[in-house]
């Protein structure tokens, strides 16, 4: 599915569609037709189209060589135009914060994003801006395409999508390119992407393999040269340095795997790459630094953005309906992790303890016992991948696993 | 939410003093040579005033006056009174222009011939003629003993909202951590405490977001360094502003190039020291700070000089005359000797000293004692010393954590000794009540004070164990039965 999509994506920005719209020339030689929807200091937004889909882009001044107005914009397609609820309609457009945090995977999971976006759209509509605020430590490389896909599908095609980084690491930083635009917190960091298990033990091999051809296709689609990415996997059978050179007078930024091609060393050949803000924004990884959301709307060029939600102590950002759903469901699953921690731990003594009795005494410790197992069951319902964070059990081995201490169970009330 | 210095002065002197932190220039407020300023003039011309926004979140106000690629000098304005600084480009993020010419911002019949402002040098301010201007509020917090058992993340931050009770303008926090090695002071090259870093992260939003978002009035975050080793050393990287001690130090933890030696393979090793370390920079980062100076402090194989003059880095050895090594790269001919670890003079690592320190414009000065602080900061002849409960709370988590360490011991034995007293089920399930009954007062022992006998964890490994055996001893008494 990914690679046709991303075919999809290459020819959205390739092809010419059939009616006539404004043309960017891009200065890597890519020809945009487009609607021009805001202009600020050279940079672009856009709505592109691919037969009835239509996307909002954004082109950064530097990237572009040249704009042909040759007609103006189908002000009927054009976002304000379209719907008197879309965010464009009233002036400011609307914005809101949907913080993505926790493990890959756990609590930072695709289905969650997918099930907020009617909530999106009802608070801020089509066009409005939708910031993902992201805060991971990384977690399982399974959940990565199925969030690259519901950025890159389902909330670019309706939103004005930007990033904005507290700390992306590993399968979070994976994630996070999906988004072309990213911004960073004054503390944020992005990278150290290797994949590992147990003891500090490198992923290699198909699984290895696998990671770098889904970080290409990624990469792509946040229109970023791979060769970033692969210094912040690194590899356990050769060294990725990187280096760069920026164009004082375009800003283009030139990658080399080297240490000394590029004018700037980015990562040395033995070290694996995490940005942080400063030299994210150096080499053009981020469009700027924002501590709280009214230096990200300035950042992203906006005089001003109607921040949607309600602002509580403490919050760089107003708490939305949608990102408060988010939140909920968040603690849910915190507490369902731990939940099952603590289950498993007492099945498995109630369990073992059954074994050393007979007769009343097994029964009243196999009672238990069961007791805690289906609380473990609710718990997995509720997020399946928690049987492996929590207890280490594989989540598509779970069902067997239940059923199998089931059986087990079954088997020690037998007379 | 960003204070200008408008909000967080209170006073002329704390305004000045509040550009100091990124400033190559100390500006001193000790004497009476600009009189008559009213506070109506400040009301006037605030609105027109040029813009500097720093990039920890301070705009300060005045007229640009110069700048070059690597500097900004600016006439700061407080109160209608200005003061030259010079702020290192790398921390501002921009400059927004006012349209007032810098004489129009003078009350013509109230200043002298010999206003620093209208002569434009780098003049002290004196500040007792502004007799109608409240003293500032000073408070100090001192953060002594082990980093992460004295000096942890509760009591900082019960110290620190004792402290905003008190409103206070400067909150200085004297961080003075005890670091010695065989019962006496320990050197320069122990450097083996990196992964403290997991503690200071979590004391980090005490100073930097609780304050910033949730305090009414915000201080100027003043750290004055005694001994900041270890964990301790990223603490005041936290800091509006750094001074030093004449011997105090910033350092030992240049240990995380060894950090996971020897476990797994090298690069998961080098994405773990990655990933630290990009966060350590963030907290430098975050606060105004070159993160460089992380770099410089964590890692032995970082090479970084720089020249004094213009206080700029490179990350590379000299080559240019004037420039200063900070840190080689401890190969070869380059590692240190003996002679160099014993008078701490070694540089494959960088330590901090109030020396290198004010250079680098790290520090803002050096003072021995809190007078000599006061003076530096320009409020000696003009504060009001406020005192709260600070010391006081950690002074008792101190004493507690103590207590606490003696008493798991203490309750263990008493624990081993429940015997039952017959030999009937009453009496059996009266010991196993008993038992669980000691073993919950331990767990309440970590739950308080877990995070200092094991921060890292803050004693949840410990708590899950003693679950662990709170439940074996239920399911006995499960099975007590008639």
């Amino acid at each position: 599915m990914l690679r046709t999509l991303i075919a999809c994506l290459a020819m959205m920005l390739t092809v010419m569609v059939a009616s006539a719209r404004d043309i960017i020339i891009l200065k890597d030689g890519r020809q945009v037709e487009c609607d021009i929807v805001r202009e600020i200091d050279g940079n672009l937004w856009v709505i592109v189209y691919t037969g009835d889909i239509k996307r909002q882009e954004f082109f950064s001044a530097t990237a572009v060589k040249e704009v042909r107005r040759d007609a103006a914009p189908d002000v009927a397609d054009a976002p304000q135009g379209e719907d008197d609820d879309t965010a464009m309609a009233s002036g400011a457009p609307k914005g809101m914060v949907i913080t993505m945090e926790g493990m890959v995977g756990v609590e930072m999971a695709a289905h969650k994003i997918e099930e907020l976006i009617p909530t999106i759209e009802k608070e801020i509509g089509e066009g409005g801006i939708l910031v993902l605020k992201i805060n991971s430590g990384g977690g399982f490389l399974a959940e990565i395409p199925l969030l690259s896909d519901v950025i890159e599908y389902k909330l670019k095609p309706k939103f004005e999508v930007v990033g904005w980084i507290e700390s992306a690491i590993s399968a979070a930083a994976m994630t996070g390119i999906t988004m072309e635009r990213l911004y960073f917190m004054p503390e944020g960091n992005l990278g150290a992407a290797t994949g590992w298990s147990g003891a500090l033990v490198a992923m290699r091999g198909r699984g290895l393999a696998e990671a770098n051809y889904l970080m290409e296709q990624i990469s792509a689609r946040g229109k970023r040269d791979y060769k970033i990415m692969s210094a912040m996997q690194g590899s356990p059978d050769e060294e990725r340095p990187l280096s760069c050179t920026v164009d004082p007078r375009t800003g283009r930024v030139t990658w080399y795997t080297s240490e000394d091609d590029g004018e700037m060393l980015i990562n040395r050949g033995k070290d694996v790459l995490t940005f942080n803000s400063v030299v994210a924004e150096q080499v053009g990884f981020s469009e700027g630094i924002a501590r709280d959301v009214f230096e990200l709307a300035r950042e992203m060029g906006y005089d001003e953005v109607d921040w949607v939600g309600e602002w509580k102590e403490g919050m760089v950002h107003p708490i939305s309906k949608a990102e408060r759903e988010n939140r909920r469901w968040r603690e849910f699953i915190d507490q369902n992790n731990a939940g099952m921690g603590v289950a498993y731990q007492k099945y498995a003594m109630y369990a073992a303890a059954a074994e050393g009795q007979q007769g009343e005494n097994r029964g009243l410790l196999v009672g238990k016992a069961r007791t805690f197992l289906r609380q473990m069951k609710r718990y997995a319902d509720a997020s399946p991948k928690l049987a492996t964070v929590a207890i280490g059990i594989g989540w598509d081995q779970w069902d067997a696993w239940y059923a199998g201490q089931e059986e087990y169970l079954r088997e020690l009330m037998r007379p | 939410m960003i204070n200008t210095l408008k909000n967080i002065a209170g006073s002329l002197a704390l305004g000045v003093a509040a550009i100091a932190p990124l400033g190559v220039t100390t500006v001193l407020v000790s004497g009476g040579m600009v009189s008559g300023v009213s506070a109506a003039t400040v009301a006037e011309t605030s609105l027109a005033l040029d813009q500097l926004v720093l990039r920890n979140g301070k705009i300060i106000e005045g007229q640009l006056i110069r700048e070059t690629a690597t500097e900004v000098e600016f006439n700061v304005i407080v109160a209608g009174i200005s003061a030259p600084a010079t702020f290192k480009k790398s921390m501002v993020i921009e400059i927004i222009r006012g349209d007032t010419d810098p004489a129009d911002l003078i009350d013509d019949e109230t200043v002298e011939d010999d206003n620093p402002l209208l002569n434009g040098g780098n003049r002290e301010i004196e500040v007792d003629a502004l007799a109608d201007i409240d003293a500032p509020k000073v408070y100090v917090i001192n953060l002594k003993g082990v980093f992460g058992r004295a000096i942890s993340p509760t009591p900082v931050r019960e110290a620190v909202q004792a402290a905003r009770k008190e409103e206070p303008d400067f909150l200085i926090v004297h961080l003075d951590n005890t670091w010695t090695f065989r019962g006496s002071d320990a050197p320069d090259e122990l450097q083996g405490s990196f992964d403290q870093f997991t503690i200071a992260d979590k004391i980090e939003p005490i100073f930097t977001k609780e304050i910033d978002l949730e305090w009414d009035k915000k201080p100027h975050v003043v750290f004055w360094v005694g001994n900041a080793m270890g964990g301790a050393a990223f603490l005041p990287f936290l800091a509006d502003e750094v001074f030093f001690e004449p011997d105090g130090r910033v350092g030992g933890i240049g240990s995380l190039e060894q950090m996971f030696e020897g476990v797994g393979d090298e690069v998961v090793r080098q994405k773990q020291r990655s990933l630290r370390l990009a966060r350590a920079q963030g907290l430098a980062i975050a606060s105004g700070y070159d993160y460089r100076l992380i770099n410089a402090l964590a890692q032995r194989s970082y090479v970084l000089s720089f020249d004094p003059n213009t206080g700029e880095m490179f990350e590379r050895m000299p080559e240019r005359p004037g420039e200063l090594l900070l840190t080689d790269d401890g190969e070869d001919d380059r590692i240190d000797t003996m002679d160099q670890l014993v008078r701490g003079t070694g540089n494959d690592v960088l330590t901090l000293k109030a020396d290198n320190a004010l250079k680098l414009g790290f520090s803002s000065g050096t003072a021995a004692d809190l007078d000599e602080l006061l003076e530096l900061l320009g409020i000696l002849r003009n504060h009001e010393l406020v005192e709260g409960r600070s010391d006081q709370i950690l002074e008792s988590w101190s004493r507690n954590v103590e207590t606490a360490l003696r008493s798991i011991p203490r309750l263990r034995r008493e624990f081993e000794q429940v015997q039952a007293r017959g030999n009937t089920l009453r009496d059996q399930r009266r010991a196993i009540s008993q038992r669980i009954s000691i073993l919950e007062e331990i767990q309440g022992v970590a739950r308080r004070y877990g995070e200092s006998f094991d921060p890292n964890a803050n004693g949840m490994g410990f708590i899950a164990n003693i679950e662990t055996e709170i439940e074996e001893l239920r399911i006995q008494l499960l099975l007590l039965r008639d």
